[in-house]
């Protein structure tokens, strides 16, 4: 389990990242303006629920989530529900598996990733913003992968500095 | 006991979760109509510093990439134009020898100086024409400013060159304008006119040329220019400093005169020492060049 300061300035250094380095890392679709990046609010989120559990999970959610839909022109409150998922599901993870191995880190990432994505372009789609299909089978791919190596590199250096981003349920 | 703890924290997570889940359903579902936008506009009032200076801050790294590369386009256009500039004076070059050749009407071969030698001064170079091309040990090879010197070696394709500087350089010149005659050799990077008499009337800024008396270079060919005059070590006779003036910095293409060129009389007015080239850097010739 990750101490909470550690689990607070994680949160910070990932909301950093996505302010600052995420442009720079990323491919832009000129024309249709589409970003294949990762997406460190999420990775946020992840961490937070699988480095304290499903509240630090479920509360860093909803909270990132309402600052993501103020610059959002969907609804307001679908990227809290997105992101209150997710800090659920990764909380309930870190309480079930001792997270030493890459690879559940990996699958569990892309699995948020791809279920953010497809939930965004649902109702992105019911606002008539974007066509769900191709999002999903052309970017969020390409975007999933993108965010969970970045998270598979994350927590390794977690790992190298003795922390374990997860914890056996007891 | 513990299974029992481990139940309520389940519920106690699971609660936060239903909780929190179900305040974004209500933010969903609550109708545009009751204006969340001031929620947003807070949200966005409170970020608007952080996100400023982190714009901010990818706005310098951007100008740095802007300022690398706007530097490194700045270099690239430098040399295209260095380029640009060097291709136009060759162009001019070549264009004026081109002309000294055409209206010479004599057997030139314009000819490109390929390699120089490497010891300092520089007195000999390689031209990119030989024998296959019609030159020959002796011949001479000048400029539209006046005489470079003559072929040492003429191989099929190359030849050596012995320029002015040349410690072995000799010529038999004259002072058109006093009537006198001597021989220029070289001394480093200027030439000395010796075999003066000491009563000698040539003064600073005589124009010196070949006399065509030595039998390798012909009559007329501009040499230089006098600077100064002087006594020998002994005192019998004058010695002048003559000014050559080639610049061997700025020589890139030469006219060497063919032999057969000027041993032709049917089609040329020359005769190896008996023609004169003179006329050709005639004042209205060489105003004509300009």
């Amino acid at each position: 389990m990750i101490s909470r300061k550690r689990t607070v300035a994680l949160i910070f250094l990932l909301l950093l990242c996505q302010l600052v380095i995420r442009r720079k890392i990323s491919y832009v679709n000129g024309s249709t303006g589409q970003v294949l990046g990762p997406d460190f609010l999420l990775l946020s989120v992840v961490f937070a629920g699988l480095g304290r559990g499903v509240v630090w999970g479920v509360v860093t959610g909803f909270f990132i989530g309402l600052v993501q839909d103020s610059f959002a022109p969907m609804y307001f409150g679908m990227n809290a529900l997105i992101k209150v998922m997710a800090g659920f599901v990764s909380g309930r993870v870190g309480a079930r598996v001792f997270l030493h191995t890459s690879s559940i880190v990996f699958f569990l990432i892309v699995g948020l990733k791809y279920l953010n994505d497809l939930l965004c372009f649902m109702f992105g789609y019911m606002d008539g913003y974007r066509n769900p299909a191709s999002q999903l089978l052309f970017f969020s791919p390409g975007s999933a992968l993108y965010t969970s190596i970045t998270g598979l590199i994350l927590f390794w250096i977690m790992v190298y500095l003795n922390e374990t981003p997860g914890r056996r349920h007891k | 006991m513990a299974r029992l703890l481990s139940l309520i924290r389940y519920y106690n997570e699971l609660s936060i979760f239903l909780l929190f889940f179900i305040i974004c359903l209500l933010l969903i579902a609550i109708p545009s109509r009751f204006k969340l936008d001031h929620i947003k506009r807070f949200n966005r009032y409170i970020l608007s510093p952080v996100q400023m200076t982190t714009v901010y801050l990818a706005s310098i790294h951007d100008m740095e990439e802007q300022i690398d590369s706007l530097r490194s386009e700045n270099a690239r256009l430098a040399l295209e134009l260095s380029k640009s500039r060097d291709l136009r004076r060759e162009n001019d070059r070549l264009k004026k020898l081109l002309e000294f050749i055409e209206e010479s009407g004599v057997g030139f071969l314009p000819a490109r100086i390929v390699s120089i030698s490497l010891n300092e001064p520089l007195t000999t170079v390689l031209i990119d024409k030989g024998s296959a091309d019609g030159i020959s040990p002796y011949s001479p090879l000048m400029t539209t400013e006046g005489l470079v010197g003559k072929v040492l070696e003429a191989d099929k394709h190359t030849s050596l060159v012995e320029l002015f500087t040349h410690p072995q350089f000799r010529a038999s010149a004259v002072v058109p304008s006093k009537g006198e005659m001597g021989i220029v050799r070289s001394a480093g990077s200027t030439l000395l006119l010796t075999g003066l008499s000491a009563n000698t009337k040539i003064n600073e800024g005589d124009r010196v040329v070949t006399s065509g008396m030595g039998g390798v270079y012909p009559e007329g060919i501009p040499i230089g220019e006098v600077v100064e005059v002087t006594e020998d070590e002994i005192g019998i006779e004058k010695v002048a400093k003559v000014l050559p003036y080639i610049s061997l910095s700025s020589l890139f293409e030469v006219a060497v005169l063919l032999d057969e060129a000027y041993l032709d009389s049917d089609t040329t007015k020359l005769r190896r020492a008996q023609g004169s080239l003179m006329w050709l850097w005639d004042e209205g010739n060489v105003e004509e060049r300009k």
